[in-house]
C-alpha cells in the first residue's frame, strides 16, 4: 500500500467515512509498518491540536469580546488570554468554596469536556451536563448548549426525543412534548410531558420535581408522565419516594420496583394504584415484545430507543451493539423518528418510533449470537415498510428506489459475504423479490407509495440446501393466524451457509424507507402475532 | 470539619486543576492517538478526569503527572473499548495498547506540534481559520456544518484535507528549524 493511500484512508478515518475493509486494511498496514504509524500519529497530533486550537481560540474570542465591552477597545487575542487565565483562576477559587459546602462531591463536579472553555464554565456552574438529542429534535426553547454541554435554565421539546447525561451521573430522556426546568447537575422541574429517569449507580441522586410534588429516588429507574389532570410514576428499578409538596403535612409515598401510581394534580397526597406499564414507557416496550413471543423471538427492534442513538445499540434486543453504517455509504447513518399516530395490521404506532433511512446508505447490525443452521431448522422475519416520495413524481417509477434486507453469513471476505447472502425485499418498480444466495426469484405486486406493508420472510435449511420465501400483505390484508400456504414470492433453493452472523438494510439511492417493528424468531406467531385481529384502517 | 481541613481541601483541588490544565492538551492528544473520534475522546478524557481525581491521593508529587495519567487513561480506554466496540469502527486492542505505548512517549512533541499549529495559523487567511474553528470546535458535524455554510459537503472534506496538509508542512517546517525531532 502506497503512503497516498494510507493518507486517502487517514483522511477517511479521520472524517469518519472509512468502510469496513479499508479499516481493516489499515489497521494491519498500522500494526505492521511503524512508519506508517509515526504518520498515523503525526495527523492524529495535528486533530488533537486543531482542537485545542479551536476550543482554546472560542474562549480567547469570547473573553476578547468581554474586555471591549468593558474597555471599549480592541484587545489582541493573547492579552485576552491572560485575562481568561485570571478570570478562570477566581472562578476555580469560587467554585471550591461553593463546593465545601455542597452535599455534592467534588467529582460529580468535574465531568469536564478537555476545552478551558469547558473547564471554565463547568467550574464557575454554567454547564451541568451533555444533551444528545435525534436529528428531528424541534426546541421551542432552545437549550443553551455549549460544545454539546448544557446549562441550567428551560427547555421545551416541541418533537423528538432527547437525552439529558447529566454530570451527576444521571441521565434523562425526555419524549416530547416536554418542558423542564434544569436545576442543576442533580435537580430538575417537570412543567409538562414525560421523561425517563436513570440514576446510574455513580450519582448521588436525583430531585425530580412536578407542579404538586417532589420525587427523589432511590437509587432506580423510573418514568414521570405529567398531564393536565393528574401525574403518573412508574418504577422499573429501585424505589422513589414521592412527597406532595402543595399541601400541609405532606405524607411520603414510596413507589418501588414494578409499581405504578396516578396522583390527581387536585389532589396530590392520594395515591391511585394502576397497573405497571399500562402506560408504554419506552422502557416497557420490548419487555412486552419479548413476553408476547414466548421467547421464540431471536431479535428484535421497535426503533423506540432513544434519542435517535442508532450505533449505540441501545434499542431492541437480540444483537451485538448498535446499527453501523456500510458499504458505500458516506452520509449520516440514518434517523429515528415519531411513528405516525395510526393503525397498520391492527398494531398500534401512537406515540412509537421508527426508522428512516435512504439515500443508499446500507445498515448493518450483528446478531447477538449467530443464527446456527441445522438440516430442518426454519426461522422467521417480518417487518412494517413504507416508501417515501422525494419528489412530485412519485408515482412515476423512479430508478434506485429499491430496498433489500439481507442476512449475512460470516465471513472476512466481503465478496464471499455477498455472494452467499439471502436477502428479499422490493425492486424499483415494486416487485417483491427473493434472492437466495444469487437465485433471484420476483413477483410483481400492487405497490403503492406511501402505504405501509408488512413483510414475512421465512428460511428453511435442509441438509445442505436453504430455501427461502417472502409473503408481502397489502395494507387492507388480514394477517393469517396460521403459516399460509401461499407465499408472494418462492426462492429457487440454493447452497445455504453455516449460519448467519448479521442483518443488513440497504435502500435504494433515491428513496427515503420508513421501516418499523423488525423481528425474527422461530414461529410465524412470534412475528406476526402483533399484527393478528382486525385490518388496519 | 476544620477551617485548617477545608483549606487543605481546597489546596489540593486547586492543585489538581491546575495539573489537569496544564496536561490537558497532551492527554487529549494521548486519546486521540487511540480512539481518533472526537466525540469518544471527549467521553473518555471526561471519564479520565473523575478517575483522575478519585486518585488524586495515589498521585506521587515527584513524579511525572502526564504518566501517571496516562495509565489511568489508558484503562478507561479498555473499557470505552469494551462497552462501545461494536458501535463504531474501532482498532482492536492490540493496535491500541502499540499506539498507547508509543503516545506514551510523546508527550513533549504533542506540546510543541501545538505550538508549532498556533504560529502556523497566522498564515491562514481569516476565512480559513473560520472554516477550521467551525469544524472543529463544538460537535457538529461536517455535513451539518457544510450545511450551514451552504456548501457541498464533499468540497468541505477536500478543503479541510488541503489546509490539513498546508498545516503539517508548516508544522514540519517549524518543528525541523527548532530542533525538534518528530
Amino acid at each position: 500500500m502506497s503512503d497516498e493511500t494510507l493518507l486517502r484512508q487517514l483522511n477517511s478515518l479521520i472524517n469518519g467515512t472509512i468502510n469496513d475493509e479499508e479499516h481493516r486494511v489499515l489497521q494491519d498496514r498500522l500494526k505492521s509498518d511503524p512508519s506508517a504509524r509515526t504518520l498515523y500519529r503525526e495527523r492524529m497530533d495535528l486533530e488533537a491540536s486543531l482542537r485545542t486550537w479551536a476550543a482554546d481560540d472560542a474562549v480567547v474570542s469570547r473573553a476578547s469580546a468581554t474586555v471591549d465591552i468593558a474597555n471599549g477597545s480592541r484587545r489582541t487575542s493573547q492579552w485576552s488570554w491572560s485575562v481568561v487565565l485570571t478570570a478562570l483562576a477566581v472562578s476555580v477559587l469560587l467554585a471550591f468554596t461553593w463546593w465545601q459546602w455542597q452535599p455534592t462531591t467534588p467529582q460529580n463536579q468535574l465531568a469536564i469536556g478537555h476545552s478551558p472553555a469547558d473547564i471554565e464554565t463547568v467550574l464557575s456552574g454554567e454547564l451541568v451536563g451533555r444533551i444528545v438529542q435525534q436529528s428531528d429534535c424541534r426546541w421551542k426553547s432552545v437549550p443553551d448548549v455549549h460544545n454539546g454541554r448544557f446549562s441550567p435554565g428551560a427547555l421545551e421539546l416541541v418533537s423528538g426525543a432527547a437525552e439529558l447525561r447529566f454530570d451527576s451521573g444521571t441521565n434523562v430522556v425526555l419524549e416530547s412534548p416536554c418542558e423542564i426546568i434544569i436545576e442543576s447537575a442533580d435537580s430538575a422541574r417537570l412543567l409538562a410531558g414525560t421523561v425517563f429517569v436513570d440514576v446510574t449507580e455513580v450519582s448521588n441522586g436525583f430531585l425530580l420535581e412536578t407542579p404538586e410534588s417532589q420525587i427523589v429516588d432511590d437509587g432506580t429507574q423510573y418514568a414521570v408522565s405529567l398531564g393536565s389532570d393528574a401525574t403518573e410514576v412508574h418504577v422499573f428499578d429501585g424505589s422513589v419516594i414521592w412527597t406532595p409538596t402543595s399541601v400541609s403535612n405532606p405524607i411520603e409515598e414510596r413507589i418501588s420496583t414494578g409499581e405504578a401510581r396516578r396522583y390527581l394534580r387536585t389532589e396530590p397526597s392520594r395515591s391511585h394504584r394502576i397497573p405497571f406499564g399500562q402506560r408504554k414507557f419506552v422502557r416497557t416496550i420490548e419487555a412486552d415484545v419479548l413476553e408476547a413471543s414466548g421467547g421464540e423471538l431471536i431479535a428484535y427492534d421497535g426503533f423506540e430507543n432513544l434519542a435517535g442513538q442508532l450505533r449505540r445499540g441501545r434499542s431492541g434486543f437480540g444483537w451485538a451493539g448498535g446499527w453501523q453504517l456500510t458499504g458505500r455509504g458516506r452520509g449520516p447513518l440514518a434517523d429515528v423518528v415519531d411513528a405516525p399516530d395510526d393503525l397498520v395490521f391492527g398494531f398500534d404506532r401512537t406515540g412509537r418510533r421508527l426508522l428512516s433511512a435512504g439515500d443508499g446508505n446500507e445498515l448493518r447490525r450483528d446478531f447477538k449470537e449467530p443464527i446456527s443452521l441445522h438440516a430442518d431448522d426454519t426461522f422467521f422475519m417480518s417487518l412494517l415498510a413504507s416508501r417515501q416520495a422525494k419528489d412530485a413524481e412519485a408515482d412515476q417509477v423512479k430508478s434506485g428506489t429499491s430496498l433489500q434486507i439481507s442476512l449475512e453469513p460470516e465471513s472476512n471476505s466481503p465478496r464471499y459475504t455477498r455472494r452467499h447472502s439471502v436477502s428479499f425485499g422490493f425492486t424499483s418498480d415494486g416487485a417483491s423479490f427473493v434472492n437466495n444466495a444469487g437465485k433471484i426469484d420476483e413477483t410483481a405486486s400492487a405497490f403503492t407509495e406511501g402505504e405501509t406493508f408488512l413483510i414475512v420472510f421465512k428460511y428453511t435449511a435442509t441438509d445442505r440446501i436453504g430455501t427461502a420465501v417472502v409473503r408481502v400483505y397489502q395494507p387492507d390484508a388480514k394477517i393469517d393466524e396460521t403459516e399460509p400456504q401461499v407465499w408472494t414470492v418462492s426462492g429457487s433453493p440454493s447452497i445455504r451457509p453455516q449460519e448467519f452472523v448479521a442483518i443488513r438494510i440497504t435502500p435504494g439511492q433515491n428513496a427515503t424507507w420508513q421501516i418499523d417493528e423488525l423481528r425474527m424468531g422461530t414461529s410465524w406467531s412470534s412475528v406476526t402475532g402483533a399484527y393478528f385481529g382486525v385490518p388496519s384502517e | 470539619m476544620s477551617r485548617d481541613d477545608i483549606q487543605q481541601d481546597s489546596d489540593d483541588e486547586a492543585a489538581f486543576v491546575a495539573l489537569l490544565m496544564q496536561h490537558r492538551h497532551r492527554l487529549y492528544a494521548f486519546l486521540t492517538k487511540q480512539l481518533v473520534n472526537p466525540t469518544d475522546v471527549e467521553d473518555v478524557f471526561q471519564k479520565t478526569s473523575i478517575v483522575l481525581w478519585k486518585k488524586m491521593a495515589e498521585f506521587d508529587p515527584q513524579g511525572s503527572f502526564f504518566h501517571w495519567a496516562c495509565g489511568i487513561a489508558f484503562n478507561e480506554v479498555r473499557n470505552f473499548l469494551t462497552v462501545q466496540r461494536r458501535s463504531r469502527l474501532q482498532f482492536d486492542v492490540e493496535l491500541v495498547e502499540l499506539l498507547a505505548q508509543e503516545a506514551a512517549a510523546e508527550d513533549t512533541l504533542s506540546e510543541s506540534r501545538l505550538d508549532a499549529l498556533r504560529q502556523c495559523m497566522t498564515q491562514l487567511s481569516g476565512r480559513q481559520q473560520a472554516i477550521l474553528q467551525r469544524c472543529y470546535h463544538g460537535s457538529e458535524s461536517i455535513t451539518d456544518v457544510a450545511e450551514k455554510l451552504g456548501r457541498e459537503r464533499m468540497a468541505l472534506y477536500k478543503q479541510l484535507a488541503r489546509l490539513r496538509e498546508k498545516l503539517l508542512d508548516c508544522i514540519r517546517i517549524r518543528l525541523a528549524k527548532e530542533g525538534v525531532s518528530s
